[in-house]
């Protein structure tokens, strides 16, 4: 399968502490890649770093024949990547409607694509006259995800979408990026539980003191799970 | 649905309009000329609101473009014997390029440094006129004689020292900012203005370029604020530094504060509101300002969003 994104040996410092260190991931075009690490280990950095958001020492980012790290931060969407953060960082203040309108107009997007997006998280649609931040947390995720796919991304980037939410949430969040998968969006997904990335990831990449210490297939660590203690002391 | 909510607020707006239009016909001739002063004063303050209220830029030196405007126009027509109106095209000229100037220098920075940044700027501004008095004549100031604020209009020729003319020339001006705004505040620039106010970083992360948007949103304001000061000067035919002073920054911020931020009409309402309140202590006490003072508090505490933010929070929350 081609590469739909090549981290290459990047460095990241915040300060004079570096945080990434000769770091390279390849996503597969199609796949959904699970970074996985304890905290501090640098997946929130990496994402950071891909939407220009923490400066790169060194190394690249291709999207295409398109270096990332070149790009100003607001270039990067515009290159096809959208970014879902930690926490979700809605437009508190605004209706759900209006935080979809903005991610409609970034990328000049019709009500074809908005219609789109809806589908994909219906109980949003009930809610498109309500101030996103009076939605509970698994629906302002959702608002958070529909809003970032309006800019129709070929890659998406997303920071621990369950972090906080009920089992129920946690897999209409699973089922829809695996839809995502299925219309053929690549993924890039941290988290630091397993057992909410294997039911969805393709493959998993190990973080470690900003490194990638090796990534796996998904059936590789199931067959050995003893993997993950291994190599990152997580589980 | 929404087609709906923007008719009903489309007449809203036209309504406040022709009830201020009529007020000409019904009011006494002293508050016919502060109303005349009011609808100028709102314009400075819907300019002031396009940045602080919609784009969530706190600036404490708004009082240069408002001021831009009111040399460029003054200094144009007292020294250069320009016309009414290529003064009043000089005046926003002026705002627009220093707000241009600014924008680009003051953007570098954020929250209270951005604050700190305006407010030196202005203060350079404000010493400028007062050291420059051979053209400014400082304090003092310059009054426009009746006989250069004729504004030439198909043949006729409009006095703008005349109380009736000069109400109809200022609401004229404050409809034309007013249906402006409300055109920003709906049109994609608004959403992106609001968006940013938010959370800038995550606008960013959409995709806009944010330092454009916050600098089209300076260039706007500065305009908006120069015309006012623009006109403020031919209506009223007087120029003076005073209105250059920290003072003139903190007063839009209030009446907007007042009025609601990032609500179309609140602006207005907060002029009004603190206008009258000073216009009325003012006749029973020489300690006014206290007056004024505790009325803001109790504002301040009760309707936080403001006059207009409360009713839209609590009653009519179509109104923009």
């Amino acid at each position: 399968m081609p590469d739909a994104l090549k981290i290459n040996a990047i460095n990241c410092f915040y300060g004079n502490v570096q945080v990434l260190r000769d770091l390279s991931i390849d996503l597969r075009k199609g796949e959904v890649l699970c970074l996985l690490g304890r905290n501090g280990a640098g997946k929130t950095t990496t994402l950071k770093a891909v939407m220009g958001l923490v400066k790169v020492r060194g190394g690249s980012i291709m999207l295409g024949d398109t270096d990332l790290a070149r790009l100003a931060p607001h270039e990067v969407p515009k290159a096809g990547v959208a970014y879902v953060p930690q926490g979700r960082r809605l437009f508190s203040d605004l209706t759900v409607a209006e935080n979809i309108e903005i991610g409609l107009m970034a990328r000049g997007k019709g009500r074809a694509v908005r219609d789109e997006v809806l589908d994909l998280f219906p109980v949003l649609r009930q809610r498109l006259g309500q101030r996103s931040g009076t939605l509970s947390g698994g629906e302002q995720q959702m608002l958070a995800m529909a809003r970032a796919l309006c800019i129709e991304p070929a890659i998406l980037l997303l920071d621990e979408p369950t972090e906080g939410l009920m089992p129920a949430m946690i897999a209409r969040i699973r089922e829809t990026v695996a839809e995502l998968r299925r219309r053929g969006v690549s993924t890039i997904l941290v988290e630091q539980r397993v057992d909410a990335v294997l039911p969805v990831a393709d493959r998993v990449a190990f973080i470690e003191n900003g490194r990638n210490r090796r990534t796996l297939d998904v059936e590789e660590l199931r067959a050995d799970p003893d993997a993950i203690h291994r190599y990152v002391g997580v589980g | 649905m929404a087609d709906k909510t923007a008719m009903r607020s489309l007449l809203l707006h036209v309504a406040v309009i022709g009830v201020l239009l009529a007020l000409n016909f019904v009011l006494p001739e002293y508050h016919r000329g502060v109303f005349s002063r009011i609808l100028v004063l709102a314009v400075f303050a819907m300019g002031y609101n396009l940045l602080f209220g919609y784009c969530g830029l706190l600036s404490l030196g708004h009082a240069m473009f408002f001021a831009a405007g009111l040399y460029g126009a003054g200094l144009t027509v007292y020294h250069l014997d320009w016309g009414v109106a290529a003064g009043f095209a000089a005046g926003i000229m002026a705002g627009a390029t220093l707000a241009l100037a600014i924008g680009l220098l003051a953007l570098r920075t954020t929250g209270v440094a951005f604050m700190i940044v305006t407010l030196m700027f202005s203060q350079v501004f404000y010493l400028t006129t007062l050291y420059f008095t051979t053209w400014t004549r400082g304090e003092e100031g310059l009054v426009l004689r009746q006989d250069v604020r004729q504004l030439g209009l198909g043949g006729v020729s409009l006095d703008l020292s005349d109380p009736a003319t000069r109400y109809f020339v200022a609401l004229a001006l404050f409809a034309v900012v007013l249906f402006a705004t409300l055109a920003i505040a709906r049109a994609p620039l608004g959403r992106v203005l609001v968006a940013i106010r938010e959370n800038e970083e995550r606008t960013r992360m959409l995709g806009y370029d944010v330092f454009a948007n916050k600098l089209a949103a300076v260039v706007l304001s500065g305009l908006f604020c120069a015309a006012a000061g623009a006109a403020y000067a031919l209506l009223f035919g007087y120029v003076g530094s005073s209105f250059a002073a920290i003072q003139y920054s903190i007063l839009p911020l209030l009446w907007v504060l007042l009025g609601g931020a990032a609500t179309t009409l609140g602006p207005l309402v907060g002029t009004l509101f603190m206008f009258y309140v000073i216009d009325i202590a003012s006749g029973f006490t020489s300690a006014y300002m206290l007056v004024v003072g505790v009325a803001l508090i109790v504002l301040v505490l009760f309707f936080p969003r403001g006059i207009v933010g409360a009713i839209r929070e609590r009653w009519l929350p179509w109104l923009p």
